[in-house]
């Protein structure tokens, strides 16, 4: 059972939908590579076997955004500490691609 | 986790097995089919059945939506069929009611799984994990009696939860909702390279004159950059309903994708390109209805050209998934492009994207601009868009051309 210790709403852009959850945390702070991989697992994306542990998120497929409620928005990126006190909402966007990957 | 019901009734997860590949020894055969020793499995793993199945439970729902419109908004418990004798292909049942019977009157809808179609990528993972060559493997997916085994703790010290922890027992899925158009009247329309789905999955409707709009934008960026030109990528936006009675996607806008990168040979979406999208999709009270980017032969050839045999920029190049007409396309870059006829295919990269990142609803529309035959249109009038843009859509996991309706009016 996950601590109450912080209470913030974390949305992904999935499938066509923005899809919205209010969720709480085991701490508030964590690094931009741990929360991403967490969201993406709370949302069920791309871990769908039983033993399957939580692991990197090999090809980054997904941007980690913090939005501060006006409008604004940080690349919450790599092993930097986010403080989840800092946003009112975390949001995952794909990182849709056209064309061929191995070119960039 | 959720538990699906097998045919008799009894709860059921979804198990995968993987068996080691052996060649072909058919004389004459397919060079690239494999056989496998099915007495002799190399692994198991039971996976969650609510997210392997989930683009598939997606169109089960739409699919329940579309025949059954009296179902809308209903909660729908969700059962799976296994064949022996064709174990590539499971069937999702929608049930109108939790009862392990199968009566023909407590059925809503099917829909077949072709195990080709579920998202590898996780389980590829898995499998290096474990040590095995996923090159080496093959795998079917088969219903097995559900363990009272607990599911192991998944933490990294750091875990979100929701704030309900509703366990539900059987797999469901929520039939979607499509409020009908204020405009019941179907426009004077041509269709835009008619498929042999037809229109029986959706009715898409785009304006002529936003396309013709949109071809003499990529005429004038391709005249403007030269050598300097790069894919660009749009989002098609709308509204999404019923029109007498039937599902239809209207496309009213086609905004660009602001904030992406892009070369010859590929655009990739940045940190803005969705936030800034939906923003203006809200605004505009527009859903969102699909994407477009654009490719070009020519220039795509000229690079090739321009590169030494093998070199790296060459290689990078991705050759076609599939070409106009859906069929798989040679592996080697130059031969792939010495038999594309148009820029209108998608590649592996677009497939990808289109499957795990952001269009895989059961409604999302790929669309391909052909930079090519834009530049040759220029600024004059376009009567055939035929060549000009090609449409694909999801059906049953596969990724088909969709038939289009070109609507004048806005």
């Amino acid at each position: 059972m996950v601590a109450n210790v912080c209470q913030c709403e974390i949305q992904i852009e999935h499938n066509g939908q923005l899809r919205k959850e209010k969720v709480k945390t085991s701490s508030n702070t964590v690094n931009a590579t741990t929360l991403r991989q967490q969201m993406l697992h709370f949302f069920e994306v791309g871990s769908p076997i039983d033993d399957f542990e939580v692991e990197s998120d090999e090809d980054e497929s997904w941007t980690l955004l913090g939005l501060d409620g006006n409008g604004g928005s940080v690349e919450l990126d790599g092993a930097n500490v986010v403080n989840l006190n800092d946003y009112s909402t975390l949001r995952l966007t794909p990182r849709t691609a056209g064309g061929s990957p191995e070119a960039r | 986790m959720a538990q699906l019901r097998d045919h008799d009734g009894r709860p059921c997860s979804l198990e995968v097995v993987l068996y080691e590949k052996a060649a072909s020894t058919q004389a004459g055969g397919d060079a690239d089919r494999a056989t496998a020793d099915l007495s002799r499995p190399v692994a198991r793993v039971v996976v969650r059945p609510e997210v392997i199945c989930r683009d598939h439970l997606q169109d089960l729902g739409y699919a329940v939506a579309r025949d059954c419109p009296d179902l809308e908004g209903a909660d729908l418990p969700v059962g799976v069929e296994y064949f022996d004798k064709h174990p590539l292909i499971l069937m999702l049942i929608a049930k109108k009611s939790c009862s392990p019977t199968w009566d023909q009157a407590d059925l809503a809808a099917g829909a077949p799984m072709h195990i080709e179609t579920l998202d590898r990528g996780p389980l590829v993972k898995f499998m290096r994990k474990k040590g095995l060559d996923p090159k080496n493997l093959l795998f079917i997916v088969q219903p097995v009696a559900v363990s009272d085994a607990p599911a192991p703790q998944q933490s990294s010290g750091f875990e979100i939860s929701g704030t309900s922890d509703e366990q539900r027992e059987w797999v469901t899925l929520r039939v979607p909702s499509y409020a009908p158009f204020a405009d019941a009247a179907v426009q004077p329309h041509t269709e835009l390279s008619p498929s042999h789905a037809g229109d029986h999955w959706i009715r898409v409707c785009v304006p002529r004159e936003l396309l013709e709009k949109l071809a003499h934008d990529e005429a004038a960026y391709a005249a403007r950059a030269g050598d300097a030109w790069a894919e660009r990528a749009w989002f098609l936006a709308g509204n999404l309903g019923r029109q007498n009675g039937r599902i239809t996607a209207r496309v009213r806008a086609i905004c660009p994708a602001v904030d992406a990168h892009a070369t010859v040979a590929d655009v990739v979406f940045g940190p803005q390109t969705w936030v800034r999208a939906r923003q203006e999709m809200d605004a505009r009270g527009l859903d969102l209805l699909g994407w477009v980017h654009t490719h070009s032969i020519e220039r795509l050839r000229k690079v090739a050209r321009r590169q030494p045999a093998g070199a790296a920029a060459t290689a990078a190049i991705s050759t076609p998934a599939a070409d106009a007409n859906g069929a798989t396309a040679p592996s080697d870059l130059h031969a792939a492009l010495a038999d594309l006829k148009s820029g209108l295919f998608l590649s592996q990269t677009d497939v990808d994207s289109a499957q795990r990142l952001g269009f895989r609803s059961p409604t999302s529309l790929t669309a391909v601009l052909d930079a090519d035959a834009c530049a040759t249109v220029g600024e004059s009038r376009v009567d055939e868009f035929g060549n000009i843009i090609g449409f694909w859509g999801w059906a049953y996991g596969f990724l088909a051309r969709r038939s289009v309706q070109l609507i004048t009016g806005e």
